[in-house]
């Protein structure tokens, strides 16, 4: 099959990728190494950590990615001494946290995160991140079309991602308004919720600790929504809130810059279950589908679709109840995959078992050598010598001539025909062939052509130009034989390399006295491995005989004839002529008994046998030309006999070597096999599902491609070949690392796995065309082999022809099933809000190939699917996401309601907190409960919006409910500074201990005026509880003492009540309302606080009277209790100045409340109607 | 990344211990070891091998392997010991500070004194008193050598030393206060000593623990944490952020799989080394408890495999020795053995001969009549004497350069042809033995004479020397004699002179008195002549007496080397014998030599049985269920009495996919029988 060519998807709009935090980082990494080249044109990558250790596995990455270490190895004291701002007003300072070095995290405490990043951006280290958004600006001459988009990813668990992503991207914003005017900037945050880290984190007391963290988090998200959407400012209900904002650091200066603008545009959770209640199983997981659902929303080809419906989504922002704050959401992504070239490779291990022989047959190629290896142990237990010991080559060779099995006669009969005869053809062919290359060499050459006549009989006898020539004719030879003594060894070197160590691939080689060529059979196919042993051992024992008879050759018979025919031979046998009386010695004597050129021999010379010289000659010189020759052939014989000896040893080690590892990488097959299965399983919790992938399909699919070639298990020619040139090539390289030290490449090749198995992968999707299918035609054929398979079992051992029954409906119904559960899988990372329709995307993107296929119309599948090329033909990706939430309303986040049917307690991340913000006090550094918001004035609900109206309200209710009966029990007192200071008033708090404690306000000062009593409540949860306490203490005694109403505690106080800043004498409990009205400085008359405030105290005397009464008298007795508290209110409105400060009551807006608010409580009670007329009495009193 | 372990030398010698265990799991490419010495002062010290190891590399890891220290504690890095005192209630103005307020003071001025100065300063006092404490134990952690190792290879954190804030809170400027003394403390352990290598890019420390408290456990699930509430080790033990730390639950050195699980603690450490830690899985200043999950089916598999293994290659072994015992043994007949080894061999003593012994003896000829005819006699002997003595200084050395010989070829002999002792059987060593006793015996009877006692000679020379010299004294000159003789004819002619006188005229009887007188001069002087040759051959006779002195010496000489050489010949034959008594004894016949090589080899491999029961005692199992490939005995030339590598037979090729440290993340591991590694976060609270 031809490589898909995928293209790349085009992101248009500039896009930033902000990670903050470990697990933000590594996700934006994942999303990074996600991303082909050129889809990054337009895309910059950011991670910010306080974590040095995580941040190096950033740094390393493949991709290019910003980083941002925002710590160094200073204390949190230490940031500290410098940040004055932090300091004085929103680090929730403690001694715990002072001596933690910022580099090695956050330590779950998120406000550190904030600390560091504020001296980051102070120092200008915060540069990389504007870097890699000024990087998305830089001309390039297109034109800019689409508004930037920014993606930030965190946890919102740990310290430093959910304490930085708020003022991040406020920061982010900012930054870009204010350098790019132009351009809009749409935010876009992922944030894990700390369910995905459950498997990782084991401490009960951590995760709570995380689940605190992220309610705060998502808190603060959800007040500055609201904020940045401008409704602090519009709504009369929040405008106590318009004043909420980040303080971030200035470079350069001492001010501040102070950030309310919308954090982000959207927030996407992914929490623990996903919409569909499933979940994962490790973090690894969450994060793959984070990266994953990132990528199809923002750079797959489903971004254009998922972004148009979010802008449907900004309509509903204003929706009563929304306050901006429905900007929450869920996405999740998910793929159906034909694992195509993994399938391939199954299939080509199992071809390669089939060729090989399998895992328990792999022993056939191996038995030769397993065979030497018992001769050579029982040779061993014998206490044979080594030297007598048997050897590898001698036990292979026999082993194959003598095997009896089937192996063994394949081989013989394809390979080794006539091996014997193709031996010696090789030698003759390589002798011949080393003859030649003497003749490359030029001196050799011309000595010998020079020397040629004298190879066969010269008639020195009757041809005179021939006579007297002796001396010069020997001269020749001399040289010719100087000349190979000189070059012939060099020479035949050079060549015998060139022709043994030849680097031409087999399968092209045909020279016959090539290696190559000899593991060829009659039909030009190449030796099986094993015959290729078989041959090469053969070859070298010939060779090493070769050697030894060679040289023998040369020392035994050449050399002495070549010695005979020196200057310095002593031999009057063979040179003497006998014509004269002179015995000759040697050649040269023999020469010099001629007579030049032009002296004739004399008459006596003639008669003495004078022509007997020539005769001689005629038998010396041939003689000395032919054992030249000879010797020179020899010589380049030996070379090659030697070099190839050695060379041919080290191709059989190289065969070894392959064939040691041969039997452990034949059973590793099955091994890769079952990886290959456990890979492609899918595993609870992923989010790909991969087709045709289990272990029994996988099996059926590989039956079904499965083709035995009619040699058996005997390979392809082309294989061997390919075989044999990984060993030629492996010794060639050790040979050149030989006397090396260091190797810098490693060019060594594993014969098993780079030649062996790569042969059958590409074997496979060469030939494999049934396997080659796109995913619909996966679905289907998976469709039809889990039939085939159920078929099977059905049949059990019986075997057999099998029919292969599935229908088209089945199959269509299987794929119809399948692309649902890619849905299902691509599920968002949120629950759904129930009871809700809710804004859901459901998206799908195929190859558009998909739509060519003629047995499926892929647009009635996939209906909403987008035929997209830039997605491969073997998968189906899914996007989904889940789209307007508000926090509050998802159960985990939500507050404990009470409805007429039935009580819902509160969710995990909500309890969380507000179990432990319960016990926080204005001053961290006296208890260890130190808040969980980046600014610890966010605690009160005074200053933060809880993320649910109700609960807020419910909230304020308590903590003005707290001040009531804090003031009626006499636990707030008013008292003096010090014992010994008199007339230095404040409030003071006597606990539930008796002790008294002081209570602060907002702005760090003592409570002393009265509005103020509320602030020092808002801010000091743990005081609210402790009057909770207080009262909880009373009612126990109440109780105990079956009191009526009026019995009890709370009215007996209620009777003493009176606030000594108004008058003496009875008081109206609804002159608590008046009297922190009249306190309070006119920009703080919240009109919200003061309905609270008088629903508070109607609430107290209701929650009482119903504690301790009948229910169907308490409504009554409320009434009563309500009317009489009313005239008292009214009574002392009237009577003391201080009360009515000048205003008729008709004009004060605390009374008019009150009467309202009575009247309702009135209105309400049915029977008895004499209400009415008390009604009117009420009102009388207001207007008179 | 290229990983330094840097672990105690207990541990480096237990990977190489263990390494047939472990040897899958190392990766030298990867994985380098260094000695931690813990008392090292400094990086040189400590870590003698780090710089070398990692020069030249930018990244690099460190695993630290951490002491026994706090192996038994829950969190085995918390090593020191710091107490903050309770934090006291300043709520409140104090009278004090209430009384210097001035009387017409507002609320709204006190306002901006959240805090009055005396407040603060009892703020003050407190932090400072921390600060007491946590400075004392910042200073025991200094000496601690993880703290002390983590300085040189972290960096420090940046702390600003100048007064860059205006903050006023006592608490934060208690936490600058420490900062400073922390880096001031780190600075001092890092003083002189320049480290020229790049810092590691983490850190991670590994500590056995032993601590197994479910009670702790218990407590530590029903209390209500927050994560702000964790444990913090690392400010009072002066560790870095850098850091990670986890512990390895492992089984006290006492109980009976300690080394199993040690061995465990090895490999899973190797695989931690071995493998990069994945981004987030072990966060700072938190613990982790790090675990590797075996797959107990498959390690039970291998463990009988390698056992069934071993037991194989034992009873393959078991087999040769059988066949050995049962092989036909050579011999050779007692004829052979008595002609090769009990023959006796002579060492002969014998004078060169080029010596001339005739030069000891003094010529007798030349001497004459008198002293002083033909020649002087004295000078004659002296002559002779002097060369007979100078011959003998000669033949003195003679002797003991033939003995030097002797000893020589004694060196060369005293071995027998051991190439066919190992043919001998008992009764033929018993016969060489025998004849080595015998040998022995006659050696040590065979008496030496001195042959080196030249004052004896030249005592007895003289003797003879003075002998002759008085047989010359008492000789006459030839005047003397001649004188002597004269006057003795003369007087006995003139004892004829009255009977000549008286005859004179009697011409007859002149005649024949003349004649009587002449024959009886002729009879004197006859007799003068036979005295002087009697006279001469005295002195010849002193001569040959001398020269039997030499002669005497000379035979005494021969006689003592002759004894040498019979001494030489027995210790020869001693030698000998010995020498094939003890060849026999020493060197077992080739048979029993591999069957001793082979018992060797069963020893060793039941040294490995020993130690693989004793380590994986509790996986052994049913040899059944033994893998029958893996199960096949070694090969080795077991006829080599060489150390063989009996290693484990992980399956070849096994690389298997195994999640690591979080779900999701995989590695591959050499082996089959791990499942999982795994880091759980420790709940630790303080």
């Amino acid at each position: 099959m031809a490589k898909e060519n995928i293209k790349a998807n085009v992101v248009e709009a500039p896009t930033l990728f902000v990670g903050v935090g470990g697990t933000g980082s590594r996700i934006v990494k994942r999303v990074a190494e996600m991303c082909r080249p050129g889809e990054t044109e337009n895309i910059n990558f950011v991670c910010l950590d306080t974590n040095v250790n995580d941040l190096s596995g950033v740094a390393s990455s493949s991709a290019h990615i910003y980083h941002v270490q925002t710590s160094n190895t200073q204390t949190v004291g230490n940031y500290l001494a410098y940040d004055k701002d932090a300091l004085k007003n929103w680090f929730p300072k403690n001694a715990v946290l002072y001596d933690k070095t910022v580099s090695e995290g956050a330590g779950q405490v998120r406000a550190i995160s904030r600390l560091a990043l504020n001296s980051t951006i102070k120092t200008g280290k915060i540069r990389p991140l504007y870097d890699s958004i000024d990087d998305l600006f830089r001309k390039t001459g297109k034109e800019m079309k689409q508004a930037m988009r920014c993606v930030i990813v965190s946890t919102a668990s740990g310290g430093t991602g959910s304490g930085i992503i708020l003022p991040l991207s406020m920061f982010i914003r900012h930054y870009v308004n204010n350098k790019y005017p132009n351009t809009s900037l749409i935010v876009r945050a992922l944030i894990l919720l700390p369910e995905t880290l459950d498997s990782v984190i084991d401490s009960t007391v951590e995760r709570e600790s995380q689940r605190r963290n992220a309610y705060a988090t998502i808190k603060e998200l959800n007040a500055f929504m609201m904020k940045g959407s401008g409704f602090f400012d519009i709504d009369e209900d929040l405008k106590r809130y318009s004043g909420l904002h980040v303080d971030i650091a200035n470079p350069g200066t001492d001010e501040l810059t102070s950030l309310a603008l919308l954090p982000c545009d959207f927030c996407f959770l992914m929490d623990g279950q996903n919409a569909e209640d499933s979940t994962m199983i490790s973090i690894g997981q969450y994060e793959k589908q984070a990266a994953q659902s990132l990528y199809e929303q923002n750079i797959g080809p489903m971004q254009k679709k998922a972004f148009s419906v979010e802008d449907n989504i900004i309509k509903e922002m204003s929706n009563p109840g929304n306050y901006g704050r429905n900007r929450f959401g869920g996405i999740g992504a998910g793929m159906i995959r034909y694992p195509y070239e993994d399938i391939a490779d199954y299939i080509a291990y199992d071809w390669a078992m089939d060729s090989i022989g399998g895992e328990g047959e792999a022993a056939k190629w191996s038995k030769y050598d397993n065979e030497f290896e018992v001769k050579r142990r029982e040779a061993m237990k014998k206490g044979v010598s080594s030297t007598d010991a048997p050897k590898r080559s001698e036990v292979y060779v026999s082993k194959m001539n003598t095997a009896t099995d089937n192996f063994s006669k394949d081989l013989r009969n394809k390979y080794l025909q006539n091996a014997n005869r193709r031996v010696s053809q090789y030698f003759s062919a390589l002798a011949e062939a080393m003859h030649d290359s003497l003749n490359s060499n030029s001196t050799i050459r011309a000595t010998r052509d020079a020397a040629n006549e004298l190879s066969e009989e010269i008639d020195y006898k009757n041809d005179e130009s021939q006579q007297g020539k002796a001396r010069e004719h020997l001269s020749l030879l001399r040289d010719y034989e100087a000349a190979v003594r000189m070059n012939a060894k060099k020479t035949a070197e050079s060549s015998a390399e060139a022709i043994i160590m030849n680097e031409a691939k087999t399968i092209n080689e045909k020279k016959p006295y090539t290696l190559e060529a000899l593991l060829k059979n009659a039909y030009d196919e190449i030796c099986h491995p094993n015959a290729a042993r078989y041959m090469l051992y053969m070859v070298k024992t010939e060779m090493d005989k070769r050697v030894a008879n060679t040289t023998s050759h040369i020392n035994d018979i050449v050399l002495p004839t070549l010695e005979s025919y020196s200057s310095e031979a002593n031999d009057t046998g063979t040179f003497d002529v006998k014509h004269s009386r002179k015995k000759e010695r040697n050649i040269d004597e023999l020469v010099a008994a001629e007579k030049g050129e032009g002296q004739d021999p004399n008459f006596l010379e003639k008669l003495g046998g004078y022509d007997n010289l020539y005769k001689q000659f005629n038998e010396v010189f041939p003689d000395y030309y032919t054992a030249i020759t000879d010797y020179a052939n020899s010589i380049a014989e030996l070379e090659a006999y030697r070099l190839g000896s050695s060379y041919v040893d080290e191709l059989c080690k190289m065969y070894e070597n392959f064939y040691a590892t041969f039997g452990e990488k034949v059973n590793a097959l099955q091994r890769k096999q079952d990886d290959l299965v456990d890979i492609l399983r899918f595993s609870k919790g992923d989010s790909v599902f991969n087709v045709c992938s289990s272990k029994g399909l996988l099996s059926e699919l590989s039956r079904s491609t499965h083709s035995i070639s009619e040699e058996g298990s005997m390979l392809d020619s082309e294989l061997n070949g390919r075989i044999f040139d990984a060993v030629k090539a492996n010794v060639a390289f050790e040979r050149e690392i030989r006397s090396a030290d260091i190797v810098e490449e490693d060019r060594r090749i594993d014969i098993f796995d780079d030649i062996l198995l790569d042969y059958y992968r590409q074997s496979v999707r060469r030939n494999c065309k049934a396997i080659d299918l796109n995913i619909i035609e996966a679905i289907a054929m998976e469709c039809r082999l889990t039939s085939r398979l159920k078929t099977r079992e059905e049949q059990g051992s019986e075997g057999g022809q099998l029919f292969d029954k599935v229908t088209i409906e089945e199959t269509e119904r299987h794929i119809r099933e399948v692309i649902a559960m890619g849905e299902r899988l691509s599920a968002p990372g949120i629950q759904r809000i129930t009871n809700e329709e809710s804004r859901e995307v459901k998206l799908c993107a195929y190859n558009k190939g998909l739509k060519d296929m003629r047995a499926y119309r892929i647009e009635d599948l996939i209906p909403k699917g987008e035929g997209v090329d830039t997605i491969s033909r073997y998968e189906l990706h899914f996007f989904n996401a889940l789209y307007n939430l508000t926090p509050d309303k998802l159960n985990k986040f939500a507050s404990p309601l009470k409805t007429e049917t039935g009580a819902k307690s509160a969710g995990l991340y909500h309890s969380a907190y507000t179990a432990y913000s319960k016990n926080i006090g204005p001053d961290s550094t006296k208890s260890m409960m130190i808040s969980t918001h980046i600014d610890k004035r966010w605690d009160a609900v005074s200053v933060m919006p809880e993320l649910d109206f109700e609960y807020q309200n419910a909230r304020m209710n308590k903590i003005h409910k707290a001040m009531i009966y804090g003031l009626v029990h006499n636990a707030i007192q008013h008292v003096n500074l010090s014992a010994s200071a008199k007339g230095k008033m404040v409030y003071k708090y006597e606990n539930s201990d008796e002790r008294y404690e002081e209570m602060v306000v907002s702005n760090g000062t003592l409570c002393d005026e009265f509005y103020e009593i509320l602030d020092a409540l808002y801010i000091n949860s743990a005081l609210v509880e402790d009057i909770g306490v207080i009262c909880g203490k009373k009612r126990e005694r109440d109780s105990v003492r079956n009191a009526n109403y009026s019995n009890t505690a709370f009215a007996k106080d209620l009777k003493e009540f009176k606030l000594d800043i108004l008058h003496d004498g009875p008081t109206s409990l609804f002159e608590i309302p008046l009297a922190y009205y009249n306190s309070l400085p006119n920009s703080q008359r919240f009109v919200a606080e003061m309905t609270t405030l008088v629903e508070a105290v109607i609430d107290i005397l209701n929650e009482e009277l119903h504690r301790w009464e009948q229910p169907d008298d308490a409504k009554f007795v409320l009434c009563s209790l309500l009317e009489e508290h009313f005239r008292l209110l009214m009574e002392n409105y009237k009577k003391y100045p201080n009360l009515n400060r000048g205003t008729p009551a008709s004009e004060n807006a605390v009374i008019s409340l009150v009467y309202r608010k009575v009247r309702n409580v009135m209105s309400a009670t049915p029977e008895p109607d004499d209400f009415e007329n008390t009604l009117q009495e009420l009102k009388a009193l207001i207007y008179d | 990344m290229f990983t330094v372990v840097i672990a105690d030398k207990d541990h480096i010698d237990s990977i190489r211990e263990y390494g047939i265990f472990l040897k899958p799991f190392i990766d030298r490419e990867k994985i380098a070891f260094c000695e931690w010495k813990r008392d090292g002062r400094t990086l040189a010290d400590s870590v003698p091998a780090l710089s070398e190891t990692v020069s030249r590399r930018e990244h690099w890891r460190a695993v630290i392997v951490c002491g026994d220290e706090g192996i038994a504690q829950k969190n085995p890095f918390d090593l020191v010991r710091c107490e903050i005192p309770p934090e006291p209630d300043f709520d409140g103005l104090s009278a004090e500070a209430a009384d210097d307020l001035p009387d017409d003071i507002h609320v709204k001025d006190l306002e901006m004194l959240p805090e009055d100065a005396a407040v603060r300063e009892r703020r003050r006092e407190y932090f400072a008193k921390v600060l007491e404490v946590k400075t004392r134990a910042f200073e025991e952690a200094a000496e601690k050598p993880l703290a002390h190792l983590a300085a040189y290879l972290c960096e420090s954190p940046m702390i600003s030393s100048d007064d860059v804030s205006a903050d006023e809170d006592p608490e934060y400027e208690e936490y600058r206060a420490e900062a400073l003394r922390k880096q001031e403390i780190r600075r001092r352990i890092v003083a002189d000593e320049h480290v020229d290598i790049f810092l590691p890019e983490e850190i991670y420390c590994i500590s056995k623990r032993t601590f197994d408290d479910a009670e702790y456990d218990v407590s530590a699930a029903w209390a209500s944490s927050i994560e702000n509430q964790y444990s913090r080790f690392y400010d009072r033990n002066l560790y870095f952020d850098k850091m990670r730390y986890l512990v390895f639950d492992i089984l006290p050195k006492t109980h009976q799989n300690y080394t199993f699980d040690y061995i465990r603690f090895l490999y899973t450490l190797l695989l931690f080394a071995g493998n990069e830690t994945p981004a987030d899985s072990l966060r700072p200043n938190r613990i982790y408890k790090l675990d590797c999950e075996n797959d107990d089916k498959a390690l039970r598999r291998l463990i009988a495999s390698y056992d069934v293994k071993l037991q194989n290659t034992e009873e393959l072994l078991e087999e040769q020795i059988r066949e050995l015992k049962e092989k036909a043994k050579e011999h050779i007949t007692d004829y052979e053995a008595n002609s090769l080894f009990c023959s006796a061999v002579s060492v002969p003593v014998t004078l060169d001969q080029e010596f001339d012994q005739s030069e000891l003896f003094v010529d007798k000829s030349g001497y004459g009549l008198s002293s002083d005819c033909p020649v002087s006699e004295e000078a004659a002997w002296d002559a002779g004497y002097a060369r007979a003595e100078k011959a003998l200084y000669r033949f003195i050395k003679q002797p003991r350069r033939s003995l030097k010989k002797a000893v020589d070829n004694l060196h060369r002999m005293n071995e027998a042809d051991t190439d066919r002792v190992k043919l001998l059987n008992e009764f033929q060593i018993d016969d060489v033995a025998e004849f080595t006793a015998d040998a022995e015996s006659r050696m040590i009877a065979t008496h030496t004479s001195d042959i080196y006692d030249l004052a004896e000679y030249r005592k007895r020379m003289e003797e003879g020397d003075r002998a002759v010299r008085g047989k010359m004294e008492s000789r006459m000159s030839r005047t003397a004699t001649l004188a002597i003789g004269g006057i003795v004819l003369a007087v006995f002619l003139l004892c004829f002179l009255p009977m000549l006188l008286s005859n004179r005229n009697d011409g007859e009887t002149v005649a024949v008195t003349l004649l009587f007188a002449l024959s009886a001069v002729a009879v004197l002087a006859a007799v003068g002549l036979v005295c002087l040759f009697f006279l001469r051959r005295s002195l010849t006779r002193r001569i040959s007496d001398f020269n039997g002195i030499m002669k005497d010496i000379t035979d005494e000489v021969n006689d003592s080397m002759l004894g040498f050489s019979r001494y030489l010949g027995h210790a020869c034959n001693m030698m000998r014998g010995w020498s094939v008594v003890n060849y026999y004894n020493e060197h077992e016949d080739a048979d029993t030599l591999q069957m001793r090589v082979r018992r060797k080899h069963i020893e060793d491999i039941r040294g490995y049985r020993a130690r693989l029961h004793e380590i994986f005692g509790e996986y052994f199992t049913d040899p059944e269920y033994a893998d029958p490939v893996l199960a096949e005995s070694y090969i080795y030339n077991f006829s080599r009495p060489a150390d063989f590598d009996y290693s484990v037979p992980f399956m070849p090729g096994e690389n298997r996919q195994i999640e690591y440290l979080r779900p999701g993340c995989k590695i591959t591991v050499p082996v089959n029988f791990v499942d999982r590694v795994t880091a759980k976060q420790e709940e630790l609270y303080d």
